[in-house]
């Protein structure tokens, strides 16, 4: 099943809704209109707030709105992009607006009404009929209207479950898969489980034939002590066989299949591992950190606990029972049968116990959540607890949760206290069953064809003590099988998602860097319909230092993240020593362009691991003269420990401004073509912007500079600055250019900074 | 008409001063075009509703914001206002109040990472699903509330009265 399918599927499994714009809207549209869908979107509620099915198109000049009537569907309006001045949305509860105003006194043009499932789509809707003239006519960002709708409805539950699952039959199988390579040791581990069944069979059938051909003929007299003796001593020896055996290859079982589970979630965890590196910037800005940690821990863990044991203890429970029902029927249909009958019913019963007692942990597990609320609460906030004088509440209000919480585990420990005993009183009732038949075969005559040998009896007896333990694990199958496939869902989840950053297949490798840089017509949008870069252009020489300032989300640290090919452009081109960048090998690229980031991140490791991440063959004396150029090798002598200070987590805590050094000295031993510094100074005091701002003086020189800031105070050595509004260049020129025009943006900035100065001087 | 004290003064002095003589008057009117306007001595302004206490005091404290989101007026009990605008308002709540009562439930499915509900409502059969570890909210008048992923908010007012096959599907979660 191809993706497309897979999202139609689940759109039609999670929504109810349909899967894309219904073919009859298609036709009709064709039929009034010669141009493409652009965009649409489904509005589920009616003016009434019914639910209904009213779809709202839109073509590179029409809105159009459908109404599913019973003889199907109708198109209700329809206007013009031109005739629309304003589009307002309006949120609420669970009902969304949306009203197309030409004038305010004149009717409006539309209104649908929509639940939050469609919000995003509407949102989008709304964007392009604001924006159309710029947006359609420009034609910078291309998509499929169908994906539009889809990606969008979807979107909460991607983003909630990581994935939109496949079949579990399909996920099961190529979990399997991972098993492949290791057939030798899933051979051995099969025999021996398979082994470890059948000679735990054995016993109970020796133990028998010893009664029945030794004890009894003995007792009759029509065996001598001497063949009684040597019979006997050999059954016994064959007992003690086949306990050994029986251990021998349970030994197996779990030593290879253990081994062979590490070895699957060792594969697993390096492919997903691996795949993670390859992952474009956009995947991990959309996943939790957290999420994506379990996977590689946890959710691996519990993979190798379902092939170590799992696979194999299920296995053996069908075995086991199986085995036991055809010896037993062999050993005596009849005794067999009264048996194997209610072993179904007691399969049942205990997978009836399971739902049972899933239903009140899943109460419990919601109280308990509610006990770890008031703690996650109140010990964060114990200074406002004490400061308000509100100890006794919240004891009060953790009380009353913790009553309610034991509770429910009390109402767990009735429920499995007693079904447990009567499940065991059910076997008895069973064996209470097997003697009652086999009672009055065995005070028959050995002549009578209806009678039983006590041998047969005892096998029976002992055979009945293995029955419980695979009914047992049979009956917890479901639930062991859901949480490894849960797991292997999260896990192929991110093998299958495929990096958005691709490498051309023959791609240039750029090893001596001269640092030109080149933006021609560059649209970019993260959500490929808002563009937060919309047709830029510049041009940077080779040393140049260029000052990106603006408002927030105008698009500065955007520039700097095309520029680093975290992410590609929609439209237009990024030129590096005037090639593309797209056609430019990424390793040999990013080799050469360093960052020095608002949040330096550092590595748990020692200060020399740190500032030699990128560069790990440096020597000692590259790293002290990094440091120095970073001003960072003073404060690191002071450390007792020195470049040996082992930091990051668990480790030293350095203050902000240190860490920053330390992540600048990094950058100066990388010794980048081109380098990017986001808001560098903007997270410590002054004192420390002073020492970092000494350092990166030092280390801008001889690079190419995009550095993003909002202090202009910062920017002073910048040979351009670019004042970046929304998605473009407002203003571009040197410091005294720009403030030359006392009207343009960075003259506004430059006054109100220095009026806030002023006034922090006061 | 709203009362004159209901103006926040913070909004007119900030960003639209307006002269006393000119309060004498302020009228919440529907233009044309649907949208909802506050006219405050001659000037009008494009406004939304928002409820202060959507749950416990749904009519109650209605904050009547501009475009912007900031608040031009606060009306404390709508019942205080004039019939037209308790009509219009009244109108407007019914869109901003509106939530997806649940009449019975069909069922309630674990699946990986979710809960999938499948309820009936006023409005018809809904699908929806929230997180495994977002549980149904109670709040103390013992209404349910379920907010799924999308964010549509699904109202449980007595779930007692509820038919024997939905309390049972829901007791797990709410009990």
């Amino acid at each position: 099943m191809n993706n497309l399918e897979h999202t139609k599927k689940f759109i039609k499994r999670y929504l109810g809704q349909e899967d894309k714009l219904p073919q009859e809207i298609t036709q009709k549209l064709r039929e009034v209109s010669s141009e493409s869908i652009y965009l649409y979107g489904l509005s589920d509620l009616n003016d009434d707030l019914i639910f209904s099915e009213n779809w709202l198109v839109l073509t590179r000049k029409e809105v159009f709105l459908f109404s599913r009537e019973e003889q199907g569907y109708e198109l209700l309006n329809h206007f013009s992009l031109s005739q629309i001045k304003e589009v307002r949305e309006v949120h609420s509860l669970s009902c969304s607006t949306l009203t197309f105003i030409e004038a305010h006194d004149l009717l409006p043009l539309a209104i649908v009404r929509y639940t939050h499932r469609q919000k995003i789509i509407m949102g989008h809707i709304r964007y392009v009929c604001e924006n159309h003239e710029k947006e359609i006519k420009s034609s910078s960002l291309s998509w499929n209207a169908d994906e539009q709708y889809q990606q969008s409805v979807l979107k909460p539950i991607v983003d909630a479950q990581n994935s939109v699952t496949s079949e579990n039959s399909s996920t099961l199988w190529r979990l399997l898969t991972y098993l492949l390579p290791y057939k030798k040791e899933l051979i051995i581990g099969s025999l021996g489980a398979v082994s470890t069944t059948l000679v735990s069979l054995a016993p109970a059938y020796i133990s028998g034939r010893l009664i029945d051909k030794v004890i009894k003929p003995f007792k009759d007299g029509s065996l001598s002590f001497e063949e009684a003796s040597s019979i006997g001593w050999i059954m016994v020896a064959a007992l003690g066989t086949t306990y050994l055996l029986r251990e021998f290859f349970i030994y197996v079982r779990l030593n290879k299949m253990s081994i062979l589970g590490e070895k699957v979630a060792r594969d697993l965890r390096e492919e997903l591992y691996s795949h993670l590196q390859t992952l474009s910037m956009d995947f991990f800005s959309k996943k939790q950190t957290g999420s994506i940690i379990s996977r590689v821990s946890s959710d691996t863990d519990r993979i190798w606990d379902f092939v170590a044991f799992g696979v194999v203890e299920v296995g053996i429970a069908i075995i086991t029972l199986v085995g036991l029902s055809s010896v037993l029927i062999a050993l005596d249909w009849k005794l067999g049968l009264v048996m194997a009958i209610p072993v179904p019913l007691l399969l049942y019963s205990i997978y009836a116990h399971g739902e049972k007692m899933k239903k009140l942990f899943l109460k419990a597990w919601r109280k308990w959540s509610n006990v770890t609320a008031v703690l996650s609460d109140t010990i964060p906030g114990i200074q406002v607890v004490k400061a308000f004088n509100q100890e006794k509440r919240e004891e009060k209000r953790f009380n009353r949760r913790n009553q309610e919480v034991t509770e429910e585990f009390n109402n767990i420990h009735q429920e499995w206290t007693k079904f447990w005993p009567l499940l065991m009183l059910g076997f008895q009732g069973i064996l209470l069953s097997v003697w009652i038949f086999a009672v009055p075969r065995l005070i028959t005559p050995e002549s009578d064809a209806n009678s039983l040998t006590a041998g047969t009896f005892v096998s029976f007896l002992l055979y009945m003590t293995m029955f419980s333990a695979p009914i047992e694990i049979l009956g917890q199958v479901a639930r062991m099988l859901n949480r490894a496939l849960s797991s292997a869902y999260r896990i192929f989840e991110i093998l299958d998602t495929n990096p958005t950053i691709n490498e051309v297949s023959d791609p240039v490798k750029l090893k001596n860097l001269k640092g030109d840089v080149e933006f021609k017509n560059v649209f970019f949008s993260y959500d490929g319909v808002r563009p937060v870069l919309r047709d830029l252009n510049f041009k940077v020489k080779a040393g140049e230092m260029i000052g990106l300032v603006g408002s927030s989300g105008g698009g500065k640290s955007t520039i700097t993240k095309l520029i680093s090919r975290f992410y590609d452009t929609n439209a237009g081109t990024i030129l590096i020593d005037g090639v593309d960048l797209k056609e430019i090998e990424i390793g040999s690229f990013r080799r050469q362009v360093g960052m020095v980031l608002q949040e330096p991140y550092l590595f748990h490791g020692s200060i020399f691991e740190n500032i030699s991440y990128a560069v790990p063959g440096a020597t000692l004396d590259d790293v002290i003269e990094a440091a120095k150029v970073a001003n960072a090798h003073n404060f690191v002598g002071k450390l007792s420990h020195g470049y040996d200070t082992v930091i990051g987590e668990r480790g030293h805590t350095l203050s902000g401004g240190e860490r920053q050094r330390i992540s600048i000295a990094r950058a100066v031993l990388s010794d980048p073509k081109i380098l990017i510094l986001d808001e560098a100074t903007s997270a410590v005091d002054t004192e420390t912007e002073r020492k970092i701002q000494d350092a990166l003086d030092k280390l801008i020189v001889g690079r190419t500079v995009f550095a993003v800031a909002h202090r202009l105070s910062t920017l002073r050595k910048a040979d351009r600055i670019f004042v970046v509004g929304k998605g473009n260049l407002v203003e571009e020129g040197t410091h005294r250019e720009l403030l030359a025009n006392p009207d343009g943006e960075y003259s506004k900035l430059h006054r109100m900074q220095i009026e806030m100065s002023e006034q922090f001087a006061l | 008409m709203c009362p004159l004290d209901a103006l926040n003064e913070e909004y007119e002095k900030k960003d639209n001063p307006i002269r006393e003589e000119q309060k004498r008057t302020i009228l919440i009117y529907r233009r044309e075009s649907g949208v909802l306007f506050l006219d405050y001595g001659g000037r009008k302004v494009e406004v939304h509703i928002k409820q202060c206490f959507p749950w416990s005091h749904p009519g109650k404290y209605l904050s009547l914001r501009d475009l912007d989101d900031n608040e031009v007026c606060l009306i404390e009990d709508m019942q205080d206002l004039d019939p037209i605008s308790i009509e219009i308002l009244s109108k407007e709540l019914e869109y901003s109040q509106f939530v997806l009562n649940v009449l019975s439930i069909s069922s309630i499915e674990e699946d990986v990472e979710l809960r999938r509900y499948l309820v009936m409502t006023p409005q018809g059969q809904r699908l929806f699903q929230t997180k495994l570890e977002d549980w149904p909210e109670i709040l103390e008048d013992g209404t349910i509330l379920i907010e799924d992923l999308a964010g549509d908010l699904f109202k449980i007012d007595n779930w007692k009265q509820l038919d024997k096959r939905s309390r049972e599907e829901l007791a797990p979660y709410v009990s």
